[in-house]
């Protein structure tokens, strides 16, 4: 009897890639799930890119003064016990569908390098490039998965080339939407068809390039050009199909848009939503602005209303729908900022880089809400119990989203790797599992 | 009834005949080149017979790309197919080889051939990357002897910053001897290490043993210098010979290998230039794979019949380039010279089948290089990409209208390079190029605002300078087709301007370029 892992190494040893990737599905969709419920169908990851304070996010510290919290204070939420900070009223009405980790922590202060470790698990520095765990994710569902669009995606910017396929196929890697959903059209290149498309037009417009076609005419024989002429085809279907209607934010209501907020970072969330109901894996929400070295509390007095809404919507309206349950979501930044505010020059009450301790959020797919896993100390400097390393939060979204994280990653290369290091389950945070 | 069928049939054949005579001609080979007349003598070997030369449209095309990596620009092209010069072929091929164009492009398949990139896996450093690719880029501008640049770089010490060619040894993923070692047979001899037993490999590896690297006060600089340890150095080359090195001053076990492989009698070296530059001009090498060459009887000492002894398609033409190419004292542009100036290269690439593309009877039509698409696009329409690295800091900006063939850098790409199969450089193995269609490059060549406003601009520019239709039709052609329109497109284009439909007719030239531009004609070599 070979069981998965075996099975999975036995695949990835043979290099039969192609058919790997049909039979994991297969699999994977035949396997008892490993948390003994369903596993999670679609994840979302809000990256707030730049590293949010997590003192005027989820871990205020009203009694820390002025010198910590600037003088801004927290409110109670609808779960008992459980206060954020005064920039979240919309948040704090929907505490009930998500938790929160006050003791997240790690060792490395710089965006690249900790943005790295936050999305793979790993320090970089070992000559190896390891995949994001969305290009993962992605990978490992690609098999159930049948929608057109790519398996994983990127409202509306990369990371950079630190988080994404490492050294799997270049399948995996995110597709970054550019443009900006909160245009009157959001023009998702090669996707989108700028202006109204016409079926009438793209049909003569069809019959007419046969017509030029000359050289198709006099060729034959030609393998590559038969493979061209059905990658085309394909990508024809995607465009003249409904696929793309995914990121047609018109097709929602007035009311719906505003709900989430007329802003970039809360059409990326409803955005998000669509495609979740698309069936895409993974999207990544790459929220931006929020590098505050300078001047920290005015950049939030723009940021938090934003985030507060567009986020509050999407729980909101995923509970609604009754996709949460299957819907995974997580939020972080790379790290926190420096509780200790500088008031002086050159910063002029901001905030640096802060990795000793700070917050990630949790929800749905296999998440539990309302609940708070560790605490940091009374100036939010470092944790106070419970320490969180980003391999204990990774490996219990692989777990939920049906991976096991000690499972070989199959890859062009053949390298024999795990996804996460495989004694780091121990302390995976299963005090959120719903 | 009858009659209908076979005027049916004539007009048929008719059509075909004309589709066809766009892209041949009638014509017959010169049988006096002499690398013609044994490739003749081994295509009717094979039975392969009536074979065509391609038109001078496509040659014009096929030598701009290959040799100088640009499309021919409307001038170009149309001079060249009115030319009535019988020699005006040749001509041409000594022209684009003088071309400033012709190092750029040989620079790139060099850069991929030798890893240059700043970045991961390799590390070279954006400073010692310029300094490299300028160096490499300036000894083929010059034609130098390959023979003395492979020398140079396998036996040179110093800064990265300052001596170009200490580069070499710095360009590999796996710095221990023996990934060394791997690296120097993969990229002077085109073959990997897999012929060799580990004990032999370990030995060969010795040679390589004694190259340090350690690092200045400088910011990323690296000296690369040959130590004296290990003291006694008793090694095997690739042909058997056992030689040994002691500690004397001066003793570089490097230059007992570069001497051995730079031998004009050593058949290693030129046999893997010109399975390159083959692999180059036709996508495959003379022998099936053109990096991954077996060993040569007589020449080798290691696991003979160990692995299946792959077969150049003819040893004649292996044996006349090698031959070519010593004599002309190592010259990549004569390797060039005699290759495009052969029927191998001028055949035409219609009516394929297995054994005349085995046997290269035939042109092999295969997607253009990522980075020839991209800058053919861009130099129709005017519309350049721009190229930028956010890593390392400070950021690196190319200056505008920088052409993609020109990146220095492996590391410096973007998306739409990445997805058309720009290779990575961290190998250096020919396979690392992706030639393959995906449906991302179809979605951006159909799909794209970059592509609309490219197409818009591109017409806006054609709107003034044409009143005339058919003179507006006969540029775009040759602008991106580098043809003449046959009478057959002439006529779908005015029909397709009579359509009732308002909105066709006001984009049918819009229409008409993208079309083109998504044809196989212009994304492929044909």
């Amino acid at each position: 009897m070979v069981d998965r892992r075996e099975f999975l190494t036995m695949m990835a040893l043979c290099g039969v890639y192609g058919a790997f990737n049909r039979a994991t599905g297969n699999l994977l969709a035949a396997t008892p799930p490993l948390t003994g419920r369903e596993p999670a169908k679609s994840v979302i990851e809000i990256w707030v890119w730049g590293g949010p304070s997590h003192i005027e996010t989820f871990d205020p510290k009203p009694g820390a003064g002025k010198a910590y919290n600037g003088g801004y204070g927290d409110i109670p939420t609808n779960v008992k016990g459980i206060r954020i900070s005064e920039f979240l009223p919309k948040l704090a009405q929907q505490a009930d569908k998500y938790s929160i980790i006050r003791s997240m922590c790690h060792r490395t202060n710089g965006h690249e390098t900790a943005t790295y470790l936050m999305q793979t698990g790993r320090m970089p520095g070992d000559g190896i490039t390891y995949p994001a765990i969305g290009a993962v994710i992605a990978m490992l569902k690609s098999g159930s998965y049948k929608g057109k669009l790519p398996p994983y995606i990127a409202l509306t910017t990369n990371k950079g080339r630190f988080s994404e396929n490492g050294f799997l196929s270049d399948r995996f890697k995110p597709l970054a939407t550019g443009s900006n959903p909160n245009l009157p059209q959001f023009l998702v290149d090669g996707f989108v068809t700028p202006g109204a498309s016409d079926a009438g037009h793209i049909a003569r417009r069809a019959q007419y390039a046969a017509e030029l076609d000359t050289f198709s005419r006099a060729v034959s024989g030609c393998r590559e050009l038969q493979e061209f002429e059905k990658s085309a085809s394909e990508a024809n279907a995607i465009i003249t199909g409904g696929a793309a209607k995914a990121f047609d934010l018109n097709l929602e209501s007035e009311a719906m848009r505003n709900r989430y907020g007329r802003t970039r970072f809360g059409q990326c969330c409803l955005a998000a939503r669509r495609l979740v109901e698309a069936g895409v894996p993974y999207i990544t929400i790459n929220a931006q602005g929020w590098d505050t070295h300078k001047k920290h509390f005015e950049a939030m007095q723009k940021l938090g209303p934003e985030f507060d809404q567009g986020f509050s919507a999407l729980l909101e309206d995923l509970q609604e729908k009754k996709l949460l349950d299957t819907t995974l979501i997580w939020c972080t930044g790379e790290f926190g900022r420096t509780p200790k505010v500088e008031y002086h020059e050159p910063w002029n009450g901001g905030r640096n880089h802060f990795c000793h301790c700070f917050s990630t959020v949790v929800a749905g797919g296999g998440f539990a809400g309302g609940r708070v896993l560790g605490a940091s100390n009374a100036t939010g400097e470092r944790p106070a119990e419970r320490p969180v390393s980003p391999v204990d939060l990774l490996w219990s979204i692989y777990e939920l989203a049906g991976i096991d994280p000690a499972q070989k990653l199959p890859n062009p290369r053949n390298f024999d790797l795990t996804i996460l290091p495989p004694s780091g389950g121990k302390n995976k945070i299963k005090e959120l599992y719903r | 009834m009858r009659k209908i069928l076979i005027l049916a049939a004539a007009a048929a054949a008719l059509i075909l005949q004309s589709a066809a005579s766009t892209f041949e001609e009638v014509t017959v080979f010169d049988r006096s080149n002499p690398l013609n007349k044994i490739l003749f003598r081994h295509w009717q070997s094979k039975g392969i017979t009536l074979l065509r030369p391609a038109s001078d449209a496509v040659f014009i095309r096929r030598v701009m790309l290959t040799a100088a990596g640009r499309l021919p620009n409307a001038d170009e092209a149309r001079n060249f197919i009115l030319d009535g010069d019988p020699a005006k072929r040749s001509k041409l091929i000594e022209k684009v080889l003088f071309s400033p164009e012709y190092a750029d492009m040989q620079t790139m398949r060099f850069a991929d051939m030798l890893r240059i990139k700043s970045e991961f896996p390799i590390n070279l450093w954006p400073n010692a990357v310029q300094l490299y690719h300028r160096k490499i880029h300036d000894d083929l501008a010059a034609d130098r002897s390959l023979a003395a640049m492979f020398y140079e770089m396998l036996t040179a010490s110093g800064s990265n910053f300052r001596t170009p060619y200490a580069n070499f040894f710095r360009a590999s993923a796996d710095r221990s001897p023996a990934g060394l070692a791997k690296m120097v047979l993969l990229t002077t001899m085109g073959m990997r290490e897999n012929f060799m037993s580990e004990a032999e490999l370990k030995s060969f590896s010795m040679l390589f043993s004694r190259i340090r690297y350690k690092s200045t006060f400088e910011w990323k600089e690296e000296i690369v210098f040959n130590d004296y340890l290990p003291a006694k150095i008793s090694a095997i080359l690739p042909d058997g010979s056992r030689v040994t090195v002691d500690d004397s001053a001066g003793n570089d076990p490097r230059k007992l290998f570069a001497d051995w492989l730079l031998d004009r009698d050593n058949p290693y070296f030129s046999r893997a230039v010109t399975n390159r530059v083959w692999h180059w001009v036709f996508g495959r090498g003379i022998y099936p794979v053109a990096d991954d060459l077996p060993q040569i009887p007589g020449f080798w000492a290691g696991l003979f019949g160990k692995k299946p002894v792959s077969e150049p398609f003819s040893r004649e033409v292996q044996n006349y380039l090698d031959t070519e190419f010593k004599k002309s004292n190592y010259s990549l542009r004569h390797l060039y010279r005699v290759i495009m100036n052969s029927a191998a290269f001028q055949v035409s690439s219609l009516n394929a089948d297995e054994e005349k593309s085995a046997n290269f009877a035939v042109y092999p039509v295969r997607r253009l290089e990522s980075e020839l698409l991209i800058d053919a696009l861009a130099s129709v329409t005017g519309g350049y990409d721009s190229y930028m690295s956010v890593i390392p800091e400070p950021f690196t900006y190319l200056p505008r209208r920088t052409k993609a063939v020109n990146i220095a850098d492996g590391s410096i790409s973007t998306g739409v390079l990445d997805s058309f199969g720009r290779p990575p450089r961290d190998s250096g193995q020919f396979s690392e190029r992706n030639g393959a269609s995906s449906d991302s490059q179809n979605l951006y060549l159909m799909n794209s605002t970059a592509l609309y406003r490219r197409i818009t601009n591109y017409n806006k520019q054609l709107d003034r300078r044409y009143r005339n239709d058919r003179d507006r039709l006969e540029r775009t052609y040759l602008d991106i087709l580098s043809r003449f329109p046959t009478e057959r497109e002439r006529a779908a284009f005015r029909k397709y301007s009579k359509t009732p439909d308002k909105k066709s007719y006001r984009m049918r030239w819009d229409d008409t370029v993208w079309i083109l531009l998504n044809s196989k004609e212009f994304l492929f070599y044909h």
